[in-house]
Parts: C-alpha cells; sequence; structure tokens
C-alpha cells in the first residue's frame, strides 16, 4: 500500500464518468475476475403525479431521439412506479459506449435530472454486484445485495473490496453514507 | 511485494515505521512545548497542571471501568469467556488479564490497565448477545493484542502532554477572564500569556492530531494481533461489520425513496473527509479491507 494513495478523487459528470467506466473494462473484467452483464438500467424518476404508463411513454420517446446504431434499448417500469432504460452493450466496455452516447439524449429531453442512478451489474462467482452511478454526486457506488443473509441485506465487506479494487479507475465516492441500495434491479 | 513467512507474518514494518515516526514527532512538540514554557517562566503552572493530569491518569482505569458500568466477574459467572480470555493470552503469552463484564446493551469491548499484569478486559452484554463464539473471541484477541503491546500506557504517556495543554488551555482562559492577559503599565506579562496560550492551543491541535494517528495505527497493529492469534482475520472483519450495526453507516433507505427526500444534500466530495484525522480509530471499511489483505497472505502460507 502506498503512502499517497492514487485515487480519483474529483467527481465526474456523465460522459467522462462511462469513458471512465470503458477505459476500467480490462481491471474489471480481466485483473478482478468478475464479468459484465452485458447491459446497464438507468433508474428514472417520475414526475410528480406521473403515472408508470405516463413515464414509460417519455422514456420510449426519449429512446426514439437516439441516434441510429446505437444498440438496443428497452423500456419497463417497476412496481414502485419508477422507469427502467435499460442499454446493452458488448462487455462492460460495449455498455459504458453505450451510456456516453445516452448522455445528449438524457440532456436534450430533461430526462438527466431525473435519473437517480445508472446500474451497471457484474458477476462474481456466480454473485451479483453492480455498480451505480448516481449523477447527483457524480460518482459510482458499490451494491452488493446478501440474498443468502436475508431480504435486503448486502455484503458490505465486499462492497468495500469492490471500491478498494477499482477507486483509481473510476471515481467512486469515498462516504459510505452515499452507498444506497437499489433494490430488485430488474438486470 | 513483502514476502511473509509464519514468524513475520505478526509484524507490518511499514506500519512500525509511522507508529515511530508519529512517536518521534509526539516527542518533538512536547519538549518545544516544555522548553518553551520553561523559558517564559510558566515551569510552575506546567508542574501543577502535569500533578494534576498524573492524579486523573493514575485513576482513569477504576474510571472507565465505573463509566461503562463494568465489574470484574469470576469463572463460575462467565465460564466461556473466561476460557476464551485465557486461551488468547496464553496464545499472546501474556498473564490471564481480569475480566470484566459490562451490563450495558451497546456492543463494545476495551481493555484497561498500566501493566500487562494488572489488566482487565470488558465486555458488554450487549457485545456477547450481538456476536456468535468465533466473532466474540476475534474481539477478545484484539483486546489482548492491545494488552500486550501495552496500548493503555503507550496511549497515556502520548497523550500525557496533549492533556496538559488542553488543561493549562482552560486555566489560562479563566485566568484571562479575570484579568491576567490585561496590559500593565510597566510589565509585559499580559502579552507573555497571551503567548503561552497560543502556543498552548498550538501544542494542543497538533498532539491531538499526532495521538489519534498513534491510536489508529495502534488499533490496526491490534487488528493484526487478533488475526495473528486466532489466524481468523476475517472473524474479526465480520465482528466489526457487525458491531457496527451491520454498516458503518451506509443508508438502508434504497436510491428511490431517498431521492424524493427533502434531506438529499448534495454530496460532491469523493474522498475522505478532514475529519477522520482526528479520529482515534480508522474507519471500518480500512480495518476489513486490511482483514482481508491478511486473510489472503495467510492463505498464501497455507
Amino acid at each position: 500500500m502506498c503512502f499517497f494513495r492514487s485515487a480519483i478523487k474529483r467527481g465526474m459528470g456523465w460522459p467522462q464518468a462511462f469513458a471512465a467506466l470503458g477505459r476500467a473494462a480490462p481491471l474489471i473484467e480481466g485483473e478482478l475476475d468478475t464479468v459484465g452483464a452485458g447491459s446497464a438500467g438507468l433508474l428514472v424518476r417520475p414526475t410528480s403525479e406521473q403515472s408508470a404508463e405516463a413515464l414509460a411513454a417519455e422514456l420510449v420517446r426519449a429512446c426514439s431521439q437516439r441516434a441510429p446504431g446505437g444498440g438496443r434499448v428497452q423500456v419497463s417500469t417497476d412496481a414502485q412506479g419508477f422507469g427502467w432504460l435499460t442499454v446493452e452493450g458488448q462487455g462492460v466496455a460495449g455498455v459504458a459506449e453505450a451510456l456516453v452516447g445516452l448522455g445528449p439524449v438524457l440532456e436534450a429531453t430533461g430526462l438527466l435530472p431525473r435519473v437517480l442512478a445508472v446500474a451497471v451489474p457484474l458477476t462474481w462467482n456466480g454473485r451479483r454486484l453492480y455498480w451505480l452511478y448516481q449523477p447527483r454526486i457524480k460518482a459510482f457506488t458499490p451494491f452488493v445485495p446478501d440474498p443468502a443473509a436475508g431480504e435486503q441485506e448486502r455484503d458490505h465487506a465486499l462492497e468495500v473490496r469492490m471500491a478498494a479494487a477499482t477507486r483509481k479507475a473510476i471515481p467512486v465516492h469515498g462516504d459510505t453514507q452515499e452507498w444506497y441500495p437499489v433494490w430488485d434491479v430488474p438486470l | 511485494m513483502q514476502n511473509f513467512t509464519p514468524t513475520n507474518f505478526g509484524r507490518d514494518n511499514q506500519l512500525r515505521t509511522r507508529m515511530w515516526v508519529t512517536m518521534l514527532l509526539l516527542g518533538g512538540v512536547y519538549g518545544l512545548f516544555v522548553w518553551v514554557l520553561w523559558g517564559l517562566g510558566y515551569t510552575p503552572w506546567l508542574v501543577a497542571v502535569g500533578l494534576l493530569v498524573l492524579v486523573q491518569l493514575w485513576l482513569s482505569d477504576k474510571m472507565v471501568l465505573y463509566a461503562m458500568r463494568a465489574k470484574v466477574v469470576d469463572e463460575a459467572a462467565y465460564p466461556r469467556l473466561h476460557a476464551m480470555v485465557a486461551e488468547l493470552a496464553m496464545g499472546a503469552g501474556i498473564p490471564k488479564p481480569k475480566v470484566a463484564v459490562s451490563q450495558m446493551s451497546a456492543p463494545n469491548a476495551f481493555a484497561t490497565g498500566r501493566s500487562v499484569k494488572g489488566a482487565t478486559v470488558a465486555v458488554t452484554t450487549g457485545l456477547m448477545d450481538l456476536l456468535d463464539e468465533r466473532q466474540l473471541r476475534a474481539v477478545l484477541a484484539h483486546e489482548i493484542s492491545h494488552i500486550r503491546t501495552r496500548d493503555v500506557v503507550v496511549m497515556t504517556y502520548a497523550s500525557f502532554f496533549s492533556m496538559v495543554a488542553a488543561t493549562l488551555m482552560s486555566w489560562l482562559f479563566w485566568s484571562s477572564l479575570f484579568g491576567g492577559m490585561r496590559r500593565r503599565s510597566n510589565d509585559n506579562s499580559g502579552n507573555v500569556m497571551m503567548l503561552v496560550y497560543l502556543v498552548t492551543i498550538v501544542v494542543w491541535f497538533v498532539s491531538q492530531l499526532l495521538v489519534a494517528a498513534l491510536s489508529r495505527y495502534r488499533e490496526y497493529a491490534a487488528d493484526r494481533g487478533a488475526a495473528v492469534l486466532t489466524r481468523e482475520p476475517l472473524a474479526l472483519a465480520s465482528a466489526l461489520q457487525r458491531i457496527q450495526g451491520g454498516l458503518s453507516g451506509v443508508p438502508r433507505t434504497d436510491l428511490r425513496k431517498a431521492g424524493s427526500a427533502n434531506a438529499f444534500f448534495i454530496m460532491p466530495a469523493v474522498g475522505d473527509g478532514f475529519a477522520s484525522l482526528f479520529s482515534t480509530h480508522p474507519t471500518m471499511e480500512r480495518r476489513i479491507l486490511r482483514l482481508q489483505e491478511m486473510e489472503r497472505q495467510l492463505k498464501q502460507l497455507g
């Protein structure tokens, strides 16, 4: 361990954060032995009194403004009325590229301030791990559900390891009070 | 990468170097403090405050046990606890310390005593209820390591002048209120007192930082000692996690709910906070990481 850490100290906006995630793909999928799920999900908050159907329609309209060849996207809503925009890509790098491409669309349609998180799922030793990018704090936070420990339990020790192993490559928020969970990610 | 063998696993040379450097810096700051106060004619103040602090420190053992409502218990009342402490003390090569139990629901454990022979290990009933045997053993091993490395004594000496500076600061403050710093026509005692006050504040501030750093290093060392004693670093990691409510400040509220709350402030900082410099314990995250690294090293050893 070095005396001066070279962890990324500043948060990153949407394009820089996902570009960094793309560059970190060899570390994430190679050295750390985690496997990208080939997709990522954007959690979108509805506006006040917006129904799930209206939110889904808004997301579909936004997706139609994407440039051609940006990869497959899917729209769904969850039981709590939040929208999910799922993008696909080849491995972590492909997903990151698709997310970078989605940034201008979200800004143009005014959806970006309502994106609570982007969940990037990974698999490690048969377990599901997530990197959650939160645009509000401009940083990633780790999230590892631990269904074996009980309902809505998380494996914090593994989250700490994820953060330590990756914080040199992507901006990981240092304050664990920002490590919010997102349960029932549809990925 | 450093090679670890069974004989040097218990040592972390980088940690030891940091401890020594911190202690040397503390010694320097304290030496300067005494020299300045002596030079300015404040030796009687220093001696008086020093004696007061010494008495406080002398009584600190009993005061800690009293404050934590901990009572020394015999083997008949807590046979498993005594057996674990005895086994760990034997492994650490120290006499078996006294065992105390505090009837408090908050999970906690501590070691006290000015010498290895007169040491006491105390645990709360909350801790015993919360942890399984493996985790409790790991926490006891951490406390035994503190005793073995005489951490109570070391920290007492390390913080002695810091406490002296704190007490002197408050004396000088009250003294100034009653006219001690008032400039008189033909002496400069007010200026001298102001200078002493400033020096005392600086010494207190710097020594607080150094003492906190030293304390954090000794916590790491005790974690390492516990890992060596139990050969189960992850048992302590899981105990730490459980003691701190499972998660150290990690929110349990789903982001969907938190995202709609008014108290969802913008906190763009990515690095660690300034407050961590004053913390006497390292963060649970850092301790867990180190323990996981020790587990990896142990596995490499076979």
